[in-house]
Protein backbone atom coordinates (compact mmCIF):
# COMPACT_ATOMS: atom_id res chain seq x y z
CA UNK A 1 0.00 0.00 0.00
CA UNK A 2 1.48 3.33 -1.10
CA UNK A 3 -1.30 5.78 -0.25
CA UNK A 4 -4.20 5.61 2.16
CA UNK A 5 -6.96 7.63 3.76
CA UNK A 6 -7.79 6.34 7.23
CA UNK A 7 -11.05 7.45 8.85
CA UNK A 8 -10.70 10.83 7.18
CA UNK A 9 -13.30 13.48 7.90
CA UNK A 10 -13.30 16.95 6.37
CA UNK A 11 -15.89 19.69 5.95
CA UNK A 12 -16.15 23.34 4.95
CA UNK A 13 -18.83 24.84 7.16
CA UNK A 14 -22.01 23.00 6.16
CA UNK A 15 -21.25 19.71 7.90
CA UNK A 16 -18.68 17.15 6.81
CA UNK A 17 -18.07 16.66 3.09
CA UNK A 18 -16.29 13.36 3.72
CA UNK A 19 -17.23 11.28 6.76
CA UNK A 20 -14.64 8.84 8.15
CA UNK A 21 -13.69 7.59 4.71
CA UNK A 22 -11.06 4.95 4.01
CA UNK A 23 -9.18 4.21 0.81
CA UNK A 24 -6.02 2.26 0.06
CA UNK A 25 -4.02 2.66 -3.14
CA UNK A 26 -1.37 0.10 -4.08
CA UNK A 27 1.95 0.94 -5.70
CA UNK A 28 1.59 1.25 -9.49
CA UNK A 29 -2.20 1.23 -9.31
CA UNK A 30 -4.44 3.63 -11.22
CA UNK A 31 -7.47 4.85 -9.30
CA UNK A 32 -10.16 7.02 -10.91
CA UNK A 33 -12.50 9.07 -8.74
CA UNK A 34 -15.96 9.74 -10.14
CA UNK A 35 -19.06 11.31 -8.64
CA UNK A 36 -21.42 14.28 -8.76
CA UNK A 37 -19.81 17.74 -8.80
CA UNK A 38 -19.05 19.43 -5.51
CA UNK A 39 -19.12 16.27 -3.40
CA UNK A 40 -15.41 15.95 -2.72
CA UNK A 41 -13.43 14.37 -5.58
CA UNK A 42 -10.93 17.22 -5.79
CA UNK A 43 -10.87 17.35 -1.98
CA UNK A 44 -9.63 13.72 -1.92
CA UNK A 45 -6.81 14.67 -4.32
CA UNK A 46 -5.90 17.75 -2.30
CA UNK A 47 -5.86 15.69 0.91
CA UNK A 48 -3.32 13.33 -0.66
CA UNK A 49 -1.36 16.31 -1.98
CA UNK A 50 -1.15 17.86 1.51
CA UNK A 51 -2.97 20.97 0.30
CA UNK A 52 -5.84 20.35 2.73
CA UNK A 53 -5.65 19.11 6.28
CA UNK A 54 -8.38 16.72 7.43
CA UNK A 55 -10.55 17.56 10.44
CA UNK A 56 -10.00 13.98 11.58
CA UNK A 57 -8.20 10.81 10.48
CA UNK A 58 -4.87 10.21 8.79
CA UNK A 59 -3.36 10.66 5.34
CA UNK A 60 -0.81 7.89 4.87
CA UNK A 61 1.88 8.20 2.23
CA UNK A 62 4.40 5.38 1.99
CA UNK A 63 3.46 4.22 5.45
CA UNK A 64 3.90 7.61 7.12
CA UNK A 65 1.19 9.86 8.54
CA UNK A 66 1.62 13.03 6.48
CA UNK A 67 0.41 15.48 9.12
CA UNK A 68 2.40 13.90 11.93
CA UNK A 69 5.63 14.74 10.11
CA UNK A 70 7.77 17.85 10.48
CA UNK A 71 7.44 20.44 7.69
CA UNK A 72 10.73 19.46 6.01
CA UNK A 73 9.81 15.76 6.06
CA UNK A 74 6.39 16.60 4.63
CA UNK A 75 8.04 18.53 1.79
CA UNK A 76 10.38 15.62 1.04
CA UNK A 77 7.42 13.23 0.92
CA UNK A 78 5.29 15.54 -1.20
CA UNK A 79 8.12 15.95 -3.71
CA UNK A 80 7.43 12.34 -4.62
CA UNK A 81 4.10 13.55 -5.99
CA UNK A 82 3.13 15.52 -9.04
CA UNK A 83 -0.25 17.06 -9.68
CA UNK A 84 -2.17 18.28 -12.67
CA UNK A 85 -4.59 20.90 -11.38
CA UNK A 86 -8.16 21.37 -12.57
CA UNK A 87 -7.30 24.82 -13.99
CA UNK A 88 -3.79 23.62 -14.94
CA UNK A 89 -2.16 26.18 -12.56
CA UNK A 90 0.48 27.04 -15.13
CA UNK A 91 2.80 29.90 -14.24
CA UNK A 92 1.57 32.48 -16.71
CA UNK A 93 4.66 34.67 -16.46
CA UNK A 94 6.87 31.77 -17.63
CA UNK A 95 7.14 30.26 -21.10
CA UNK A 96 6.06 26.69 -21.84
CA UNK A 97 9.67 25.52 -21.54
CA UNK A 98 10.28 27.46 -18.34
CA UNK A 99 7.12 26.04 -16.74
CA UNK A 100 8.74 22.60 -16.97
CA UNK A 101 12.20 23.91 -16.10
CA UNK A 102 10.92 25.73 -12.99
CA UNK A 103 10.63 22.70 -10.65
CA UNK A 104 13.93 21.36 -11.98
CA UNK A 105 15.69 24.66 -11.26
CA UNK A 106 14.12 24.93 -7.82
CA UNK A 107 14.39 21.38 -6.58
CA UNK A 108 17.34 19.69 -8.31
CA UNK A 109 21.06 20.31 -8.64
CA UNK A 110 21.03 19.77 -12.41
CA UNK A 111 23.02 22.12 -14.62
CA UNK A 112 21.13 24.43 -16.98
CA UNK A 113 22.17 22.21 -19.90
CA UNK A 114 20.79 19.09 -18.20
CA UNK A 115 17.60 20.97 -17.34
CA UNK A 116 17.13 22.02 -20.96
CA UNK A 117 17.66 18.40 -22.07
CA UNK A 118 14.97 17.23 -19.63
CA UNK A 119 12.62 20.00 -20.75
CA UNK A 120 13.17 18.88 -24.35
CA UNK A 121 12.40 15.26 -23.43
CA UNK A 122 9.13 16.15 -21.67
CA UNK A 123 8.05 18.56 -24.43
CA UNK A 124 8.62 15.79 -26.98
CA UNK A 125 6.71 13.31 -24.79
CA UNK A 126 3.62 15.55 -24.61
CA UNK A 127 3.93 16.83 -28.19
CA UNK A 128 4.73 20.45 -27.36
CA UNK A 129 8.28 20.75 -28.68
CA UNK A 130 7.17 23.43 -31.16
CA UNK A 131 5.63 25.59 -28.39
CA UNK A 132 8.69 25.82 -26.14
CA UNK A 133 9.01 29.62 -26.25
CA UNK A 134 5.30 30.44 -26.17
CA UNK A 135 3.46 31.56 -23.04
CA UNK A 136 0.61 29.48 -21.56
CA UNK A 137 -2.08 31.91 -22.71
CA UNK A 138 -0.80 31.58 -26.29
CA UNK A 139 -1.58 27.85 -26.52
CA UNK A 140 -4.88 25.93 -26.68
CA UNK A 141 -6.71 24.32 -23.73
CA UNK A 142 -5.57 20.83 -24.77
CA UNK A 143 -1.96 21.99 -25.04
CA UNK A 144 -2.23 23.62 -21.61
CA UNK A 145 -3.40 20.29 -20.17
CA UNK A 146 -0.45 18.52 -21.78
CA UNK A 147 1.91 21.18 -20.43
CA UNK A 148 0.39 20.75 -16.96
CA UNK A 149 1.02 17.01 -17.22
CA UNK A 150 4.60 17.56 -18.34
CA UNK A 151 5.25 19.93 -15.42
CA UNK A 152 3.64 17.49 -12.97
CA UNK A 153 6.05 14.80 -14.20
CA UNK A 154 9.16 17.00 -14.34
CA UNK A 155 10.56 15.77 -11.02
CA UNK A 156 9.80 12.13 -11.98
CA UNK A 157 7.25 11.65 -9.17
CA UNK A 158 6.25 8.17 -8.04
CA UNK A 159 2.66 9.32 -7.51
CA UNK A 160 0.74 11.51 -9.96
CA UNK A 161 -2.59 13.17 -9.22
CA UNK A 162 -4.72 14.29 -12.17
CA UNK A 163 -7.61 16.62 -11.42
CA UNK A 164 -10.08 16.41 -14.31
CA UNK A 165 -7.43 16.02 -17.03
CA UNK A 166 -9.97 15.97 -19.86
CA UNK A 167 -12.36 18.69 -18.64
CA UNK A 168 -13.53 21.00 -21.40
CA UNK A 169 -11.71 19.11 -24.16
CA UNK A 170 -13.20 17.63 -27.32
CA UNK A 171 -13.50 13.80 -27.43
CA UNK A 172 -10.45 13.33 -29.66
CA UNK A 173 -8.20 15.54 -27.52
CA UNK A 174 -9.60 13.83 -24.39
CA UNK A 175 -8.62 10.47 -25.83
CA UNK A 176 -5.14 11.75 -26.66
CA UNK A 177 -4.70 13.07 -23.10
CA UNK A 178 -5.85 9.76 -21.61
CA UNK A 179 -3.49 7.85 -23.92
CA UNK A 180 -0.69 10.19 -22.84
CA UNK A 181 -1.46 9.57 -19.15
CA UNK A 182 -1.39 5.80 -19.72
CA UNK A 183 1.84 6.00 -21.73
CA UNK A 184 3.57 8.14 -19.09
CA UNK A 185 2.31 5.87 -16.32
CA UNK A 186 3.92 2.87 -18.02
CA UNK A 187 7.07 4.83 -18.81
CA UNK A 188 7.55 6.13 -15.24
CA UNK A 189 5.89 3.18 -13.44
CA UNK A 190 3.94 5.66 -11.32
CA UNK A 191 0.86 5.32 -9.16
CA UNK A 192 -1.95 7.57 -10.42
CA UNK A 193 -5.15 8.95 -8.98
CA UNK A 194 -7.37 10.77 -11.45
CA UNK A 195 -10.62 12.65 -11.16
CA UNK A 196 -12.98 12.57 -14.09
CA UNK A 197 -16.66 12.37 -14.87
CA UNK A 198 -16.00 11.28 -18.44
CA UNK A 199 -16.91 7.59 -18.03
CA UNK A 200 -15.20 6.48 -21.25
CA UNK A 201 -11.92 7.96 -20.00
CA UNK A 202 -12.56 6.60 -16.49
CA UNK A 203 -12.87 3.05 -17.87
CA UNK A 204 -9.79 3.60 -20.03
CA UNK A 205 -7.60 4.86 -17.17
CA UNK A 206 -8.77 2.93 -14.12
CA UNK A 207 -7.60 -0.25 -12.46
CA UNK A 208 -10.26 0.58 -9.89
CA UNK A 209 -13.01 3.19 -9.91
CA UNK A 210 -14.07 4.92 -6.70
CA UNK A 211 -17.26 6.93 -6.48
CA UNK A 212 -17.35 9.92 -4.11
CA UNK A 213 -20.93 10.54 -2.96
CA UNK A 214 -22.85 11.44 0.22
CA UNK A 215 -19.62 11.76 2.18
CA UNK A 216 -18.62 8.17 1.34
CA UNK A 217 -16.10 6.53 -0.97
CA UNK A 218 -17.65 3.59 -2.82
CA UNK A 219 -15.02 1.36 -4.41
CA UNK A 220 -16.81 0.04 -7.48
CA UNK A 221 -13.92 -1.90 -9.02
CA UNK A 222 -12.88 -2.15 -12.66
CA UNK A 223 -15.07 -1.37 -15.69
CA UNK A 224 -16.97 -4.70 -15.61
CA UNK A 225 -17.51 -4.55 -11.84
CA UNK A 226 -18.57 -0.91 -11.98
CA UNK A 227 -21.12 -1.56 -14.73
CA UNK A 228 -22.55 -4.43 -12.67
CA UNK A 229 -22.47 -2.55 -9.35
CA UNK A 230 -25.58 -3.01 -7.20
CA UNK A 231 -25.64 0.45 -5.53
CA UNK A 232 -28.41 2.45 -7.27
CA UNK A 233 -26.36 5.68 -6.92
CA UNK A 234 -23.49 4.16 -8.89
CA UNK A 235 -25.85 2.79 -11.50
CA UNK A 236 -27.65 6.13 -11.91
CA UNK A 237 -24.40 8.07 -12.15
CA UNK A 238 -22.63 5.92 -14.72
CA UNK A 239 -25.73 5.73 -16.92
CA UNK A 240 -26.58 9.40 -16.46
CA UNK A 241 -30.18 8.71 -15.46
CA UNK A 242 -32.23 11.78 -14.54
CA UNK A 243 -34.24 9.99 -11.87
CA UNK A 244 -32.88 8.04 -8.93
CA UNK A 245 -31.37 8.44 -5.46
CA UNK A 246 -28.70 10.92 -6.61
CA UNK A 247 -31.30 13.33 -7.99
CA UNK A 248 -33.18 13.19 -4.70
CA UNK A 249 -30.10 13.69 -2.53
CA UNK A 250 -28.74 16.53 -4.71
CA UNK A 251 -32.05 18.40 -4.68
CA UNK B 1 -10.86 39.04 14.52
CA UNK B 2 -9.96 35.93 12.51
CA UNK B 3 -8.39 38.13 9.84
CA UNK B 4 -6.30 39.95 12.47
CA UNK B 5 -5.14 36.63 13.96
CA UNK B 6 -4.35 35.28 10.48
CA UNK B 7 -2.44 38.44 9.62
CA UNK B 8 -0.42 38.21 12.85
CA UNK B 9 0.60 34.62 12.07
CA UNK B 10 1.39 35.55 8.46
CA UNK B 11 3.40 38.61 9.58
CA UNK B 12 5.53 36.54 11.97
CA UNK B 13 6.13 33.92 9.26
CA UNK B 14 7.09 36.59 6.75
CA UNK B 15 9.53 38.20 9.17
CA UNK B 16 11.04 34.83 10.07
CA UNK B 17 11.53 33.96 6.39
CA UNK B 18 12.96 37.43 5.72
CA UNK B 19 15.75 36.82 8.19
CA UNK B 20 16.45 33.31 6.89
CA UNK B 21 18.95 33.10 4.02
CA UNK B 22 19.49 32.26 1.21
CA UNK B 23 17.84 35.10 -0.68
CA UNK B 24 16.55 35.21 -4.25
CA UNK B 25 18.71 38.16 -5.31
CA UNK B 26 17.53 38.09 -8.92
CA UNK B 27 13.88 38.32 -7.83
CA UNK B 28 14.68 41.07 -5.32
CA UNK B 29 16.45 43.14 -7.99
CA UNK B 30 13.67 42.72 -10.54
CA UNK B 31 11.09 43.69 -7.90
CA UNK B 32 13.23 46.66 -6.87
CA UNK B 33 13.31 47.81 -10.48
CA UNK B 34 9.49 47.49 -10.64
CA UNK B 35 8.94 49.20 -7.29
CA UNK B 36 11.40 52.06 -7.55
CA UNK B 37 12.52 52.77 -11.12
CA UNK B 38 9.11 52.24 -12.71
CA UNK B 39 7.33 54.21 -9.95
CA UNK B 40 9.76 57.12 -10.04
CA UNK B 41 8.15 59.19 -12.86
CA UNK B 42 4.65 59.26 -11.36
CA UNK B 43 5.99 59.95 -7.85
CA UNK B 44 8.25 62.79 -9.01
CA UNK B 45 5.44 64.29 -11.07
CA UNK B 46 3.05 64.26 -8.11
CA UNK B 47 5.48 65.50 -5.44
CA UNK B 48 6.52 68.34 -7.74
CA UNK B 49 2.95 69.57 -7.87
CA UNK B 50 2.61 69.02 -4.12
CA UNK B 51 5.64 71.34 -3.68
CA UNK B 52 4.09 74.03 -5.88
CA UNK B 53 0.79 73.89 -3.98
CA UNK B 54 2.61 73.96 -0.62
CA UNK B 55 4.55 77.10 -1.53
CA UNK B 56 1.58 78.91 -3.08
CA UNK B 57 -0.80 78.10 -0.24
CA UNK B 58 1.72 78.90 2.52
CA UNK B 59 2.55 82.21 0.92
CA UNK B 60 -1.10 83.14 0.40
CA UNK B 61 -2.12 82.41 3.99
CA UNK B 62 0.96 83.94 5.61
CA UNK B 63 0.45 87.12 3.68
CA UNK B 64 -3.20 87.10 4.73
CA UNK B 65 -2.50 86.55 8.43
CA UNK B 66 0.88 88.16 9.16
CA UNK B 67 1.28 90.27 5.98
CA UNK B 68 4.67 88.65 5.38
CA UNK B 69 5.75 85.40 3.70
CA UNK B 70 9.37 85.37 4.85
CA UNK B 71 8.87 82.11 6.71
CA UNK B 72 7.49 80.28 3.66
CA UNK B 73 10.75 78.46 2.72
CA UNK B 74 11.16 77.13 6.24
CA UNK B 75 7.56 76.06 6.69
CA UNK B 76 7.42 74.49 3.25
CA UNK B 77 10.63 72.52 3.84
CA UNK B 78 9.35 71.41 7.23
CA UNK B 79 6.07 70.21 5.76
CA UNK B 80 7.77 68.50 2.84
CA UNK B 81 10.46 66.68 4.83
CA UNK B 82 8.34 65.68 7.78
CA UNK B 83 5.15 64.68 5.94
CA UNK B 84 4.56 65.26 2.26
CA UNK B 85 7.59 63.62 0.65
CA UNK B 86 7.31 60.28 2.42
CA UNK B 87 3.52 60.06 2.72
CA UNK B 88 2.66 61.06 -0.86
CA UNK B 89 5.31 58.67 -2.20
CA UNK B 90 3.98 55.84 -0.04
CA UNK B 91 0.34 56.41 -0.99
CA UNK B 92 1.26 56.50 -4.69
CA UNK B 93 3.32 53.36 -4.21
CA UNK B 94 0.31 51.71 -2.58
CA UNK B 95 -1.95 52.46 -5.51
CA UNK B 96 0.61 51.40 -8.07
CA UNK B 97 2.62 48.57 -6.49
CA UNK B 98 0.22 47.41 -3.75
CA UNK B 99 -2.73 47.05 -6.11
CA UNK B 100 -0.54 45.22 -8.61
CA UNK B 101 0.79 42.80 -6.00
CA UNK B 102 -2.65 42.00 -4.60
CA UNK B 103 -3.98 41.36 -8.12
CA UNK B 104 -0.94 39.25 -9.06
CA UNK B 105 -0.99 37.07 -5.94
CA UNK B 106 -4.81 36.97 -5.97
CA UNK B 107 -4.96 35.68 -9.52
CA UNK B 108 -2.23 33.15 -8.68
CA UNK B 109 -4.42 32.02 -5.78
CA UNK B 110 -7.60 31.59 -7.83
CA UNK B 111 -5.80 29.83 -10.70
CA UNK B 112 -4.20 27.40 -8.19
CA UNK B 113 -0.66 28.59 -8.96
CA UNK B 114 -0.07 29.01 -5.22
CA UNK B 115 -1.12 25.38 -4.68
CA UNK B 116 1.20 24.39 -7.53
CA UNK B 117 4.09 26.10 -5.71
CA UNK B 118 3.22 24.21 -2.52
CA UNK B 119 3.13 20.94 -4.46
CA UNK B 120 6.66 21.69 -5.63
CA UNK B 121 7.75 22.11 -2.02
CA UNK B 122 8.10 25.89 -2.44
CA UNK B 123 6.87 28.06 0.41
CA UNK B 124 4.72 30.81 -1.21
CA UNK B 125 5.61 33.28 1.56
CA UNK B 126 9.30 32.74 1.00
CA UNK B 127 8.96 32.73 -2.79
CA UNK B 128 6.52 35.60 -3.27
CA UNK B 129 6.48 37.80 -0.16
CA UNK B 130 10.12 37.96 0.93
CA UNK B 131 11.62 39.34 -2.34
CA UNK B 132 8.79 41.91 -2.61
CA UNK B 133 9.10 42.84 1.06
CA UNK B 134 12.85 43.49 0.81
CA UNK B 135 12.47 45.30 -2.53
CA UNK B 136 9.72 47.55 -1.17
CA UNK B 137 11.76 48.46 1.94
CA UNK B 138 14.71 49.46 -0.25
CA UNK B 139 12.40 51.08 -2.83
CA UNK B 140 10.49 53.01 -0.16
CA UNK B 141 13.78 54.29 1.26
CA UNK B 142 15.16 55.37 -2.13
CA UNK B 143 11.90 56.86 -3.40
CA UNK B 144 11.38 58.82 -0.21
CA UNK B 145 14.92 60.22 -0.43
CA UNK B 146 14.60 61.20 -4.09
CA UNK B 147 11.02 62.48 -3.72
CA UNK B 148 11.99 64.73 -0.79
CA UNK B 149 14.98 66.17 -2.62
CA UNK B 150 13.00 66.79 -5.81
CA UNK B 151 10.11 68.23 -3.82
CA UNK B 152 12.47 70.66 -2.05
CA UNK B 153 14.06 71.61 -5.38
CA UNK B 154 10.64 72.35 -6.89
CA UNK B 155 9.68 74.37 -3.83
CA UNK B 156 12.88 76.37 -4.22
CA UNK B 157 12.20 76.91 -7.92
CA UNK B 158 8.63 78.09 -7.33
CA UNK B 159 9.78 80.33 -4.51
CA UNK B 160 12.20 82.00 -6.86
CA UNK B 161 9.83 82.28 -9.81
CA UNK B 162 6.66 83.35 -8.04
CA UNK B 163 7.75 84.78 -4.68
CA UNK B 164 11.13 86.22 -5.64
CA UNK B 165 13.28 84.32 -3.11
CA UNK B 166 16.74 83.51 -4.43
CA UNK B 167 17.98 79.92 -3.97
CA UNK B 168 20.35 81.19 -1.30
CA UNK B 169 17.54 82.92 0.60
CA UNK B 170 15.38 79.81 0.32
CA UNK B 171 18.15 77.56 1.69
CA UNK B 172 18.91 79.96 4.52
CA UNK B 173 15.21 80.10 5.44
CA UNK B 174 15.00 76.35 5.18
CA UNK B 175 18.04 75.71 7.41
CA UNK B 176 16.37 77.65 10.23
CA UNK B 177 13.60 75.04 10.37
CA UNK B 178 15.02 71.71 9.21
CA UNK B 179 18.32 69.87 9.17
CA UNK B 180 19.83 66.64 7.88
CA UNK B 181 18.14 64.62 10.61
CA UNK B 182 14.73 65.40 9.04
CA UNK B 183 15.85 63.82 5.78
CA UNK B 184 17.02 60.72 7.67
CA UNK B 185 13.66 60.44 9.43
CA UNK B 186 11.85 60.91 6.11
CA UNK B 187 13.73 58.00 4.57
CA UNK B 188 13.05 55.83 7.64
CA UNK B 189 9.36 56.63 7.17
CA UNK B 190 9.65 55.75 3.48
CA UNK B 191 11.25 52.38 4.23
CA UNK B 192 8.63 51.59 6.91
CA UNK B 193 5.73 52.51 4.63
CA UNK B 194 7.37 50.47 1.88
CA UNK B 195 7.44 47.43 4.18
CA UNK B 196 3.71 47.69 4.86
CA UNK B 197 2.66 47.62 1.20
CA UNK B 198 3.78 44.10 0.13
CA UNK B 199 2.85 42.54 3.48
CA UNK B 200 -0.74 43.81 3.30
CA UNK B 201 -1.11 43.30 -0.46
CA UNK B 202 0.16 39.72 -0.51
CA UNK B 203 -1.96 38.90 2.55
CA UNK B 204 -5.13 39.95 0.72
CA UNK B 205 -3.88 38.18 -2.40
CA UNK B 206 -3.49 34.90 -0.50
CA UNK B 207 -7.03 35.25 0.92
CA UNK B 208 -8.51 36.06 -2.48
CA UNK B 209 -11.85 34.38 -3.26
CA UNK B 210 -12.33 32.94 -6.74
CA UNK B 211 -13.54 34.96 -9.71
CA UNK B 212 -12.88 38.41 -11.11
CA UNK B 213 -14.89 39.92 -8.25
CA UNK B 214 -12.67 38.19 -5.71
CA UNK B 215 -9.49 39.57 -7.29
CA UNK B 216 -11.08 43.04 -7.48
CA UNK B 217 -12.08 42.91 -3.82
CA UNK B 218 -8.62 41.73 -2.75
CA UNK B 219 -7.07 44.62 -4.68
CA UNK B 220 -9.45 47.21 -3.22
CA UNK B 221 -9.01 45.91 0.32
CA UNK B 222 -5.24 45.87 0.01
CA UNK B 223 -5.11 49.50 -1.17
CA UNK B 224 -7.53 50.70 1.52
CA UNK B 225 -5.86 48.82 4.39
CA UNK B 226 -2.34 49.76 3.22
CA UNK B 227 -3.33 53.45 2.97
CA UNK B 228 -4.91 53.44 6.43
CA UNK B 229 -1.90 51.60 7.87
CA UNK B 230 0.46 54.18 6.32
CA UNK B 231 -1.51 57.09 7.80
CA UNK B 232 -1.58 55.44 11.26
CA UNK B 233 2.12 54.53 11.07
CA UNK B 234 2.90 58.08 10.01
CA UNK B 235 1.30 59.29 13.23
CA UNK B 236 3.23 56.72 15.31
CA UNK B 237 6.58 57.52 13.67
CA UNK B 238 6.00 61.28 13.86
CA UNK B 239 5.29 60.91 17.57
CA UNK B 240 8.45 58.84 18.10
CA UNK B 241 10.63 61.20 16.03
CA UNK B 242 9.25 64.23 17.90
CA UNK B 243 11.32 63.09 20.90
CA UNK B 244 14.51 63.59 18.90
CA UNK B 245 13.95 67.18 17.76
Amino acid sequence: MQLALRDVTIGFGDGPLLKKVNLEVRQGESIVLIGPSGLGKTVVLKLFAGLLKPDGGQIIIEGRDLHALKFREQVQLLLKMGMLFQKNALFDSLTVGDNIAFPLREKTLLTEGEIQDKVGYFLEAVGLAHARTLFPDEISGGMQKRLGIARALALSPQIVLYDDPTAGLDPITSRKIADLILFLRQEHKSTTISVTNDMARAYQLADRIVMVVDGELIVTGNKRETLAHKDPRVSQFIHGDLTGPLTESLT
Amino acid sequence: MTAVADFSVYLLRSLKETFTPPYRYKDIMSQLEFVSWQSLPVILFCVSFAAIVTIMESSFHMKLVVQNDALVPGFAALLILRELGAVISALLLTSRVGAGLAAEVGSMQVTEQIDALRMLGIDPVRFLVVPRFLACIAGGFLLSLIANLVCLYCAMLVSELSLGYSPGAFLTGMRAFVDFQDLIFATIKGATFGAVIPLVSCFFGFRCKSGAEGVGLATTNSVVVSSVAIIVLDFVLTYIFSHFY
